[in-house]
């Protein structure tokens, strides 16, 4: 074939064309009725495929992830139109792209009115209130799915609405921590042959919730699909993040089950594979930064599982030679005190040496490696620019920012990013007119009666 | 192939403690407040799926990965979902079925016909699926591919960039074969780029690119350092997000199109999507998201912090959570709750992000911590509404009452692999949810079954292809 | 004002009566010296599980560990420098904690990260973003 593969990939996959091409969802229209992460991520999904995604907040000072912002330090202003001294914190950032955002307050029967009207043409709808909270204001499946059958709702919370636990609050680490994935992060404690200690360990991304919405994300997808082309019909679909947190813990669970073991943390090497663990860099990659975190030694991956790949390795870390034939063995290598005196020989082997040094020696005897990123090292690549992972947004409201991208490629039906978020109320207008048919005295009025 | 025989295998006994019913667990609840959970429950309890439809069930998945866990998390939500996922697997099988922590051989799981081992790990991502084996190296098994691929919806694989192509087998010519084929890609850091995957890269290549170690972990002044996931969380991640685009493209191809697409995911690239505000930080003022251990940059309180009998997590962002945990605190040592709520640089919710009032914040609240256990503190929070729970281990969380009665963590009697605790589908849906049929197939497991019924093969032409090798 | 001295985590000077926090992650378990950062005082101290089984009895330098923390009782003098106490964990050299007004991105182009007062917009809009300066 004329094109080689590479250039096959970047044409189809070509991110300066994504624009030229049809959205999968065009004409869809999603509500967002959440807060924090879980909920408003799984809806943010919908949205990057080209529904048109409703998220309505509380009048005012809007959900409080708004207010949530690292250190404090950066916001982007206004938080809305009406308090444009203040700003949305960066908490906001992830999980609110391409939506329109309308403020109403569905406490109040007006505001339920308007809820009613949306949901009539709605294809979608995420929620995360505390499981019975909508279904009391009338706004929950019970009531929606007699104004729309066609609808798909995905309720997504910690615990689920049901059982003895239901009531339980519940946020990111904490479903991280009940459903079991701190237990197998992190260094392990005294006893196990690691030479470091350490203590359980969150993810620090909030996984359950990024990352549980893309499991209610799938399971809408699912769901629309059964609807327009089997069944006709809505659905409702529970998600509990520590269900999530459980399901993800590979075999954790039958090794339990069948054999009582209890898994332990392994710190930075693998359970499974060995050459396949992090080794610490004696060396700093910025010896004149003035950021302490560049001033740490550095860290990088080296992976050579397969016996062959080990031998290789022998070769190219004197520090190995003694070990080649003792740990020739996959077996041999793979136990913990064998990792253990593997991994110091190579740490003593990179003490004097930076992790781009080391990089370097691997990619050039062609062994697998990476070294461990900063956000700022990786937002230096310019691979992750070219695939559209990493992008710089002009934002209609907030200029320039620099934005995650899209978590997939898709060749004929490219998701993509418009916006990184709007301020509190800013669609008011546009959603009332379009969903509820108001006209402009009327949204005085529910402004003026604070309903929006 | 031989008859299935009950084997003798020892099982431990689960659920140790019996699940509680439903009349225990709604006890004491009016009739009001009883009515919304008890309707749920009756809507999507896992006991009901089996009468349940499945959405997916139309739909051929050709999972034609190995050697990690992507592709096959990624088929997994599939096979869940009821499609057919057939697992294309090398002669002998991927290599990843034989995974065992510590290559310790006695925790593996032996299916009851041919006694070969699968370690955990895989077992866990094999549910619903077929086994089949067919060897990509050899022409003759690229072709028998092809001629899958014509019946296939979605064909997810795994191989080093390009190299499917090479073998005539890639998206270019099977989308001629086949242009309804949605045909996915999964890689650590992608396949094509000037960063693109070396052949055969595992995580925690994709945890390592994105930034995800380097803000994971403790920081250095508590002796930690940059630290890994203990799963393959990219794997994960990337396998959902594959999923995702795949099911997007589904629904495109037969709302609209009639064709499949390409759709290629990454595990740094479903890391990067989500990592909460690392890029909007970075690209305001140059801030490089630092590790923060179990405590957060941007709540306070919201963290796991040590305690009596191991690790709890508390949770309070807001001003009314704030005094509530003090109060709780205060309940056993008021004077911990008078030097927090006192200290009039805590007053307002952002002054307690600084770090030192967040040093200031825990040391306080770990001194309560420390004289109560997981439960006492949890218990003591809850009297006060305040989130809270402790970090649990395996054999906490396969016997956590919830977890049990909500099925969370099931117990199969697997045709195969006997009595097996795992976790079922993390979505629960009212009319078509998703479920778990079956747990595994040994290697080729369904080969007679599958090249009789796609092919219409007869024993001859299998055994002809067994002794060439190609199966 | 309260007396800190039967804690474990919160080590009260007996010199200086300063509050020198001694953070989880670092002291749980411990056995060792620690300086405070009010008056360099050496005290030896032993943790275990987070409770203090030994000391505070005063030694004499080198001290093992700083506090994670101080400040005195009246919270009226804070002690952040690291000299002192552990140092923090920073995402910048020039760290705040306080909102910071951010005009430029990285890359120098125009960012709305800083306050504005209502003739500052058209509609919800920044003026200097929608009219590109």
């Amino acid at each position: 074939m004329a094109m080689s593969f590479e250039e096959y990939c970047r044409s189809v996959f070509d991110v300066k064309k994504i624009f030229e091409k049809p959205e999968a969802f065009k004409g869809y229209t999603a509500i967002s009725t959440t807060q924090y992460i879980l909920g408003p991520s799984c809806a943010n999904y919908f949205a990057e495929l080209g529904m048109e995604t409703i998220k309505i907040e509380l009048p005012r000072r809007g959900e409080p992830m708004r207010h949530t912002t690292p250190y404090n330090e950066p916001f982007l202003y206004p938080l809305s139109r009406w308090m444009p001294d203040k700003g949305t914190g960066l908490g906001f950032f992830g999980a609110n792209h391409n939506e329109y955002f309308l403020a109403v307050d569905f406490h109040k029967p007006e505001g339920v009115e308007i809820v009613h009207r949306i949901q009539a043409k709605a294809d979608v709808q995420c929620e995360n209130y505390r499981p019975g909270t909508f279904d009391r204001w009338g706004i929950g499946y019970r009531q929606a799915s007699k104004i729309n059958p066609r609808l798909v709702y995905i309720w997504m919370g910690g615990f689920g609405g049901w059982g003895p636990g239901r009531v339980r609050a519940s946020y990111d680490i904490l479903g991280q921590a009940q459903g079991g994935t701190f237990s197998i992060t992190g260094f392990p404690g005294p006893g196990s042959g690691h030479p470091a200690i350490g203590l359980p360990s969150k993810h620090t991304i909030w996984l359950a919730d990024y990352w549980g919405g893309m499991m209610g994300c799938f399971a809408g997808l699912a769901a629309l699909w059964w609807r327009d082309n089997v069944s006709g019909t809505g659905e409702f679909i529970e998600y509990s993040q520590v269900h999530g947190a459980t399901r993800i813990i590979e075999g954790t669970i039958p090794l339990f089950g069948r054999y009582g073991v209890v898994a332990q943390r392994w710190g930075n090497w693998d359970r499974e594979l060995c050459v396949h663990g992090i080794v610490q860099c004696g060396k700093p990659s910025y010896p004149d930064s003035k950021i302490m975190l560049e001033l740490e030694p550095g860290q990088i991956l080296i992976s050579a599982p397969e016996d062959s790949e080990f031998a290789k390795l022998c070769q190219t870390i004197p520090t190995l030679k003694g070990l080649a034939s003792k740990y020739a063995k996959y077996n041999d290598r793979v136990q913990p005190a064998a990792q253990s005196e593997i991994y110091t020989a190579m740490e003593e082997w990179a003490k004097d040496k930076t992790k781009e040094e080391v990089w370097q020696i691997m990619e050039k005897a062609d062994i697998n490696s990476q070294p461990v990123w900063s956000n700022k090292e990786c937002a230096q690549q310019e691979h992750f620019h070219l695939r559209d992972e990493l992008h710089w947004l002009d934002d209609p409201y907030f200029g320039d920012v620099l934005s995650q991208g899209l978590p997939y490629h898709l060749s004929e039906t490219p998701a993509r990013h418009r916006w990184v978020f709007k301020p509190v109320g800013a669609d008011n207008e546009y959603i009332l007119q379009k969903y509820c048919n108001y006209g402009l005295d009327e949204i005085r009025e529910l402004e003026k009666n604070e309903i929006i | 192939m031989a008859e299935i025989k009950s084997t003798d295998i020892p099982v431990l006994p689960w659920p140790a403690v019996p699940t509680p019913t439903p009349d225990e667990v709604y006890k004491g609840l009016s009739e009001a407040a009883q009515e919304y959970p008890r309707w749920l429950e009756t809507q999507v309890h896992w006991r009901d799926v089996g009468k349940k439809p499945e959405k997916l069930n139309r739909l051929r998945v050709l999972d034609v990965t190995q050697k990690s866990m992507g592709g096959h998390w990624c088929t997994s939500l599939f096979a869940e979902h009821g499609a057919d996922v057939i697992m294309v697997e090398p002669p002998g099988g991927d290599p990843s079925r034989r995974l065992t922590p510590f290559n310790r051989q006695q925790y593996m799981f032996k299916d009851n016909v041919t006694g070969e081992a699968m370690g955990a790990k895989f077992l866990h991502e094999c549910r619903n699926k077929f086994s089949i084996t067919l060897n990509l190296e050899s022409a003759e098994g690229r072709e028998l591919l092809k001629k899958l691929a014509v019946d296939a919806d979605v064909l997810v694989e795994n191989y080093p960039p390009g190299q499917f192509d090479a073998w005539g087998i890639g998206y270019r010519q099977l989308s001629e074969i086949n242009p309804r084929l949605v045909y996915g890609w999964i890689g650590q850091r992608g396949q094509w780029g000037p960063l693109k995957d070396r052949p055969w890269m595992y995580d925690p290549v994709g945890q390592n690119a994105c930034g995800f170690t380097h803000g994971t972990g403790a920081p250095s002044a508590f002796g930690g350092r940059p630290t890994r996931s203990g799963m393959w969380v990219c794997d994960y991640v990337g396998g959902t997000c594959l999923a995702m685009g795949i099911m997007v493209a589904l629904n495109y191809r037969d709302r609209i199109s009639g064709r499949g697409q390409f759709v290629e995911a990454t595990g740094a690239a479903g890391i990067m999507r989500i990592i909460d505000y690392n890029w909007g930080w970075q690209g305001m003022d140059g801030s490089i998201r630092p590790r923060f251990g179990n405590w957060d940059l941007a709540i306070n309180i919201y963290a796991v912090n040590p305690c009596k009998d191991g690790q709890i997590m508390v949770g309070g962002g807001h001003d009314r959570l704030w005094f509530r945990i003090w109060k709780t605190v205060g309940k056993d040592r008021p004077e911990l709750e008078q030097h927090i709520v006192e200290d009039p640089a805590l007053k307002i919710v952002v002054d307690r992000l600084p770090y030192y009032a967040q040093v200031e914040t825990y040391t306080t609240f770990a001194d309560w911590f420390k004289d109560n256990t997981r439960l006492e503190a949890e218990l003591k929070l809850q009297a006060e509404e305040v989130a809270s729970g402790g970090v649990t281990f395996a054999d906490e969380v396969a016997e956590f009452p919830h977890f049990k009665y909500r099925g969370h963590v099931l117990q199969i009697d697997d045709l195969s692999y006997g009595k097996v605790v795992y976790s079922p589908p993390s979505q629960l849906a009212q009319k078509a949810p998703p479920r778990v049929k079956w747990l595994g197939r040994p290697t080729g497991y369904d080969n007679e079954e599958i090249y009789r019924k796609i092919f219409g093969f007869k024993k001859d032409d299998i055994d002809a292809l067994k002794k060439k090798g190609v199966i | 004002m309260a007396d800190f001295k039967h804690c474990s985590l919160i080590m009260e000077c007996g010199k200086c009566s300063i509050l020198n926090y001694l953070d989880p992650f670092t002291f749980w378990f411990f056995e060792g010296k620690v300086k405070c950062a009010g008056c360099d005082a050496i005290w030896a101290i032993k943790i275990d599980n987070g409770v203090r089984v030994s000391g505070p009895t005063e030694g004499k330098p080198p001290h093992d560990k700083l506090p994670g923390y101080a400040q005195t009782k009246d919270y009226k003098t804070k002690i952040t420098d690291t000299t002192k106490v552990n140092p923090p964990v920073m995402a910048r050299a020039d760290f705040v904690g306080k909102p910071i007004p951010i005009t430029k991105s990285i890359r120098g182009k125009p960012v709305s990260g800083a306050p504005l007062k209502a003739e500052d917009l058209v509609g919800s809009r920044p003026r200097f973003i929608k009219e590109g300066k």
